[in-house]
Order: C-alpha cells, then structure tokens, then sequence
C-alpha cells in the first residue's frame, strides 16, 4: 500500500503546484525585491507595533479605572446647526457625530499621552486620575483590664472597651520632585467629644538623594520610632508607644510634632550609608502639649539634628544620635511658670531589624534650664524585641523614664508624670494581611506602685 | 532507552527552569551606567538612592510579586515575606521616604518597551524575556551578564 502512496502523492503535489500561480510566479528584479521586502517589513512592524500598544493600554486600563469620556459625549442630546463651509454653502451636521469623531481623535492622542503619564499603583492604595492621590488609613479598637488606677489620667475605670485613633493618611504625587502629605487623626475623647487634629501637613521637595525638604506640619527628628511608626498602630508591632515617645497629647514628655522646616537627605557611601535630617521650628508652647502649629510665643526657634548610620556589614542595623534644642516659652496665667526654660534633648538609637528579627532601644535625656538657674534632668528609654513565627509574633519591652520631679515644668502639666519601669510581654497575630491582633501583659511600676495591665487590640489598615 | 529520555527530559526541565530563574536587570539605553555593583543597586531597589547619576529619578518596575524574578528580588536583597512587600513600600510612602510606589506589571512585553521610553527606568525580568529589540540593555552586576558564574540573582 505504502508503495502506491508515495507516488499518488507525488502527483497530487504536482497537481497542486500546476494549480497555483508559484509555478509561473514571475522572476523580479533585485531592487523590485527589496522593495518588496521593505514594505512587507514595514507593514509587520506596524502591525506589530500596535499589537504591543493595544496589549499596553489593556493592561495599563486593567489597572486603572479609566473614566469612559465616550459616554459622556454619548449622552449629549443630538443638536443640529448650519456650519458654513469655506464656500459659502450651508449644511447640516450632527453634533454629537463630530464631537464623536473629535473624541475619536482625542482618544488616540490621548492614549498615547496616558502612556507617557501613566500613574500604576502597587497594593491597596486608592489612586485618582491623573494627579495621584493615595489614601489609606488605620484604626483600632482595644480592650483593657487595669488591676488599679494610679492617675486621675486613667480614670477610664479598670476595664474598658475603647475606640482607638481613627487616622486618614493621603499623600499626592503633584510633579516629578514635589509630593503633598497629611496624616489627620480623629481621636475619641473621654468627654464623647471626637477631636480632629492634623498630626502632619506637609509639602515635600524632593531635590536629590542629599537634600529633601519639608515644610509644614511633621514628626520630629528625635530618635527612631518617632520618624518609623507615626500614628498607624497596624504598623508597629506593640499596642502602645514606648512611654518616653509617646505622643504630646498622651502624655509624653518630649516633643513628637512641630511645625517648620525640614531638611533630609541620605549619603550613600563606601561602607555604610549616613542619613541625616533637621529641622527648624517653632518649638513648643508654654506646657507639654502646646504646639504651636500658627505662630510662636517666644520667636526662638527649635532646632532638631538627627544622624544615622546603616553600617554595610551589618545588614539591618541602624544607630545613631539626635539632638533638640528649644527655649520654651513663659506661662503668663501660671506663676509658677513665670520663666522661659531652656530645653535640651539628647537622644540615640540602636535599632535592628533583619527577617524575623526585631531589636529596638532608644534612650533619652531631657534637660531644662530655668532663667532662675535651676537644672533638670530627665531620663529615659526602652528596649523592645520581637521575633516573627509564620503568623505570630511574640514580643518584650521596657520602659523606663526617671523625672526629676522638681521640674516645674513637668509638675505644672496637666498629666501626672510618673517615674515608669514597666515590662510587657505580648503576642502579635495577623489575623489578614491588613488586620493584627494584639494580646499584652504589663508589669508597671509608677511611682513605686504596682500596676498590672491586661490589653487586647485590634489593629488594621484599609 | 526510556530511561535515556527520562534523562534528557529532566535535563531539559533543570535547564530551562534555570534559564527563567536567572533575573536580568534592564535599563533604557541612553542610561549612562552599565556596569553596577550590587550594593549599588540594593540601594536603589531599598529606594535609598533615587536619582541616576545624570540626576535623572529613577523608576523601579517589577513584575508581580508571584513572579520568580521579584521572588528573587524579596529573597536576596528585602529579605522580608513575600506577602509583605506591599506593606515594605507602603510603610515606606507613609514614612515620607518615596512619592510614588513602584511599577508593577505582568506582561514582561510591556516592561520591555516602559524601559525602552521611560529614561531613568530600571526593571527586573527574567533573561529570556530581555527584548533583543528596543531601547534597552542589560546592566551589569560587579561586572557580570546574567549567564556568567557569580550573577547575584541566579
């Protein structure tokens, strides 16, 4: 059978190639053939051209929702009107047909200028049009279980459900080197009262890598965790801040916010990269939790120097100094207030953090110099570790803060500054991707009285 | 002789699984730079470094996290989970310290020709995808090709 195939099919080869024109196709000249070839190249490659931009700008609307202008064009009701043509000559057209084929065009035109200025977003972050704008925000709900109150600041009762800080973060993109950023948090007062307040307001020139700058509202340079963990609780790893960085309104004893400007920039260098960031503000105003975001009181302005080195060799580590300097102003309607102090800030930070590891210290020291002569200090400082298994994350902090407790400007505040030495022992879970749970034990001494505090947290992001 | 083939097709398998693994790192081709070392370039993937020398701002375009060559990227020099290199440059946008998160696309097509426009564009994809045409080229790392012994992302 095999015999007889392969001549039958020799034939019919024969057959078909009598039956096509390849047979008698024509011999052509070389210039005849390049030409040829040029213009098959030419047209593939256009081909080829806008398959890749229809396969770019799929993939570029996959991830942008792209307001459909057609169908703003489309609703228009259809009008007729005389246009005059160059001689002279009436005639009807639609509106909504030019205006289609004007969209027509448009579009084109403007694909191609959405290609040049196409804005693609990572992760969860809300993008507007345009000029980017991402919004995100965090909240919490705790629940805690003191054994005893030791301030009339902790006059919550001895367990409690609360509401923690509601926080709207957005930042926009507004050039290639200039960025907007406000972070505006909503707190949940004892009273039932909600107060809204602009924790940071700022517009950000970015010029090189040396040289940011910041002018508005902004966290101090003052040691680690106030420039990393802002006011996000999903993003820190404990319930709370460390007691000598908590936040003004809080409690805290050192100025976290301030309004002025900022500069920052890194030096990238053989060995180890410097980061470096100062800032020059208004300072504080006449007790702890004054900021002065209008004007200032005392025209001396605050001034903030941090460094910071990431040292090559060890992968993870950061460390380095900060130092503030303020002159608080006078207390008119306090007596006991009556002098300007001057305020000095030392402070330093030893941080790593590689993989599953967390190791965090930072240590204080607050210095206050009253016109009168008299010297305060105050020092404090916490160690924090945390070590992440799969989903969990066990964790240890101290925290230690010993006042001076003549200092007047402390003892004239509207929070009780107690002497602190707390342990606290927690478990972090994430329960989602944008959602921790947070279960801690404290062990705190306050001016030598013992406090045992029991917390739950929910922490997210959205 | 099945086992002949057996063979081969493993061999095959290992060598084209290899190839895919290996990351290449694209720049457009009017970058001035050629030849970086790799701590160089962990500092711009860190974001710490956001300017070409020629002062141009770089932009960093990855493919999907799922992807081998980003995998690559997070295991050698991020050194965090997978799951969380969203949140790396989030917390990193939150801190001030970028203006607009990275660039992260599918089609390896579509990498080839953002790098071959965008002038300060630097993306990871895998060699084979290397467009052999358009505007780009593959940087150097401490002076090895990608198909050279001691290529950091093999």
């Amino acid at each position: 059978m095999t015999r007889f195939l392969n001549p039958i099919a020799i034939v019919i080869i024969t057959l078909l190639l009598l039956t096509t024109k390849c047979v008698y196709a024509q011999e052509i000249s070389e210039s005849e053939y390049l030409q040829l070839k040029n213009r098959l190249k030419a047209e593939f490659m256009q081909k080829l051209k806008e398959e890749i931009k229809k396969e770019l700008i799929d993939e570029l609307k996959s991830e942008y929702t792209i307001e459909p202008k057609q169908k703003q064009v489309a609703e228009k009701p259809i009008t007729t009107v005389k246009v005059n043509d160059p001689k002279n000559e009436s005639k009807e057209v639609s509106t909504r047909e030019e205006e289609t084929v004007k969209y027509t065009e448009h579009q084109k035109g403007a694909e191609e200028l959405e290609l040049d200025k196409a804005r693609y977003r990572l992760g969860e972050g809300l993008t507007f049009g345009e000029q980017l704008l991402v919004i995100r925000g965090f909240g919490n709900v705790d629940a805690r279980y003191i054994d005893h109150n030791v301030s009339d600041d902790m006059t919550r009762g001895n367990n409690f459900f609360s509401l923690g800080e509601f926080d709207l973060f957005m930042t926009s993109k507004l050039s290639n080197r200039i960025s907007f950023l406000n972070e505006t948090v909503f707190e949940f007062e004892r009273s039932g009262d909600v107060e809204i307040d602009i924790e940071r307001l700022l517009i950000h020139y970015d010029v090189n890598n040396l040289l940011k700058i910041d002018v508005g509202k902004f966290h101090l340079p003052l040691g680690y965790w106030n420039l990393n963990y802002h006011h996000g609780l999903w993003l820190q790893t404990t319930m709370d801040r460390p007691a000598i960085v908590e936040f003004e309104d809080k409690g805290g004893p050192i100025p976290m916010h301030d309004t002025g400007i900022q500069l920052s920039g890194s030096a990238l260098l053989e060995g180890f990269d410097l980061n470096y960031a100062c800032a020059i503000s208004n300072g504080r105003g006449v007790n702890t939790t004054q900021q002065q975001n209008f004007d200032d009181m005392n025209e001396k302005k605050a001034l903030s120097l941090q460094f910071e080195v990431q040292p090559h060799i060890v992968e993870g580590l950061r460390l380095g100094p900060s130092v503030y300097y303020d002159v608080i102003p006078e207390d008119e309607t306090n007596p006991n207030r009556e002098n300007e102090i001057r305020e000095i800030i030392y402070g330093g930070h030893i941080v790593y953090t590689m993989r599953n590891i967390e190791l965090l210290t930072e240590a204080f020291v607050i210095n206050h110099d009253e016109v009168s002569g008299d010297v305060f200090n105050t020092f404090g400082g916490y160690a924090q570790f945390a070590y992440t298994i799969n989903k969990f994350k066990p964790y240890y902090r101290y925290d230690y803060i010993d006042y001076d407790n003549s200092d007047t400007f402390y003892r004239e505040s509207k929070f009780d500054f107690f002497d602190t030495n707390t342990h606290t022992i927690g478990l972090r879970y994430e329960l989602s991707h944008f959602n921790a749970i947070k279960f801690e034990y404290s062990h705190g001494v306050f001016d030598d009285e013992d406090v045992n505090i029991i917390g739950l947290q929910t922490a997210f992001s959205f | 002789m099945r086992l002949v083939l057996v063979i081969v097709f493993v061999t095959l398998v290992i060598f084209v699984t290899n190839a895919y693994a290996t990351t290449a790192v694209i720049v457009n081709k009017t970058n001035p730079v050629s030849d970086i070392s790799y701590n160089e370039l962990k500092q711009i993937l860190e974001a710490k470094n956001q300017y070409w020398d020629n002062r141009e701002k770089i932009t960093l375009i990855f493919k999907p996290v799922a992807s081998n060559e980003t995998r690559t990227l997070i295991d050698k020099v991020y050194k965090i989970k997978y799951e969380d290199f969203d949140k790396y440059w989030f917390w990193k946008m939150y801190k001030n310290e970028i203006m607009e998160f990275p660039k992260i696309l599918n089609s390896s097509g579509t990498i080839n020709i953002l790098v071959s426009e965008m002038s300060g564009a630097i993306a990871f994809i895998g060699v084979n995808d290397v467009s052999k045409r358009g505007n780009i080229k593959i940087l150097k790392i401490n002076g090895k090709m990608p198909d050279e012994d001691g290529y950091p992302f093999k």
